[in-house]
């Protein structure tokens, strides 16, 4: 059996037998057909294919329709359950959509605000203890928390002759840098007294007090208290 | 829509899955008049023989649950017609297993048109169903669907997931087997 070489023709003999071609295409394929024997020979075969295919049988529409989900307002899918089937039909899917149980969300949120509670607590306390002790590194930064206090409450030593920062960024540099000699509120810590040193102390205590500010944020007090805190 | 209203053709299918979603069961209804005959052909033509109704129930009750998965990128049809093709080959694969097959190599192969000799009588037609037999699965699905369903290539490429142009060369490669196999 050949076959016609006109491709596009063969491509529509099965929409021609099932009628799915607007009219033009129609008429167009018919007379092709009409001169062409491979292709006549081809479209009653296709025939032969179609008019063998094992009729279905008839489908009960309301038995079928039965059997579908309904939508709510709620958000479930049930059975609506008008009528019962000819037959028993296998069972519906039954989809609920909702939220899955809160349960575990909400006793892991609980575990986890007791562990930030108990976590912020232990760090305030390492925190409040290190203010306390007297030591070069907590002093680096109690430094820049003493420039911060006004002048009247500074009891600083102009020791500090460390030129001002040129920039905001170089400023925790420069206040660190000076940090080794003591605290910058003398030459020798050493030389003050127990009493000058818990009344520091006490100082300190009541600017953790104070709104917390960042060190940036303040001038520091590198020079002469008569100054007014100006740099050069 | 009152009861008793009758649906027109303007109502196309994506307006009574509106419908439907919006609370109405006469718009699935609908939709199951509309496309449960030509399911029930696609699935004798595939090589079902046995419980069509359930298996296009189910389709219908599978479609209607993923609703959503539907996005309008093809007709509901062949959407329809993707669902009951995946059901028919759990169906078969189902079977398998239960003659304790134990490989499922050519799932897709196996199909009951070895057993059509007895229905039908006619002599032609089952050389017909005997060379479309002959066919590789892909073919003979290709060539059901482009024939006796008049699905375009475009709706075959969906159905299967392949390309149209591998669908259209399964065409021809099918309707050459099938005149080498009555040739003969």
């Amino acid at each position: 059996m050949t076959e016609c070489m006109n491709a596009e023709m063969r491509d529509a003999l099965p929409d021609y037998l099932n009628g799915t071609l607007d009219s033009a295409r129609t008429a167009e394929v018919r007379a092709h057909v009409a001169a062409c024997d491979e292709c006549a020979a081809e479209l009653e075969l296709l025939r032969v294919v179609a008019a063998s295919a094992p009729s279905a049988p008839p489908m009960d529409v309301a038995r079928i329709a039965n059997a579908i989900p309904t939508p709510t307002r709620h958000g479930f899918m049930i059975h609506r359950g008008g009528g019962e089937p000819a037959e028993s039909p296998p069972p519906p899917t039954v989809v609920p959509i909702r939220a899955r149980p809160g349960i575990w969300s909400r006793r892991s949120v609980k575990i986890a605000a007791g562990l930030a509670v108990v976590t912020a607590g232990g760090l305030s306390l390492l925190v409040g203890r290190d203010v306390l002790r007297p030591e070069s590194q907590v002093g680096q930064a109690k430094s820049v928390a003493v420039a911060a206090v006004p002048a009247a409450h500074s009891v600083s030593v102009p020791v500090a002759t460390t030129k001002a920062p040129s920039t905001r960024e170089a400023q925790p540099r420069q206040v660190a840098s000076a940090a080794p000699v003591g605290l910058s509120l003398t030459d020798d810590l050493q030389e003050l007294s127990d009493e000058h040193i818990a009344t520091l102390l006490n100082e300190m205590d009541r600017m953790d007090g104070l709104p917390s500010a960042e060190p940036d944020a303040v001038e520091p007090v590198v020079g002469n208290a008569n100054s007014g805190g100006q740099n050069q | 829509m009152n009861p008793g209203t009758q649906w027109s053709a303007e109502d196309d299918d994506k307006s009574l899955i509106e419908r439907w979603k919006a609370g109405d069961p006469r718009a699935a209804t609908e939709l199951v008049r509309r496309h449960a005959d030509a399911l029930a052909r696609f699935a004798t033509s595939g090589g079902e023989r046995e419980e069509i109704e359930e298996l296009v129930q189910d389709t219908f009750v599978r479609a209607f649950n993923s609703i959503d998965a539907f996005r309008g990128e093809s007709s509901l049809r062949t959407w329809l017609f993707t669902i009951e093709r995946r059901l028919m080959l759990d169906r078969r694969r189902a079977e398998l297993r239960e003659r304790n097959l134990v490989s499922l190599d050519g799932v897709e192969g196996s199909t009951t048109y070895d057993a059509l000799d007895g229905v039908v009588a006619q002599e032609t037609a089952t050389r017909v169903r005997q060379a479309l037999a002959s066919l590789s699965p892909m073919q003979r699905e290709v060539f059901v669907m482009r024939v006796e369903q008049g699905l375009a290539y475009a709706e075959i490429a969906t159905i299967l997931e392949t390309t149209e142009g591998a669908a259209r060369v399964h065409y021809h490669n099918a309707i050459r087997g099938v005149k080498e196999f009555l040739n003969d």
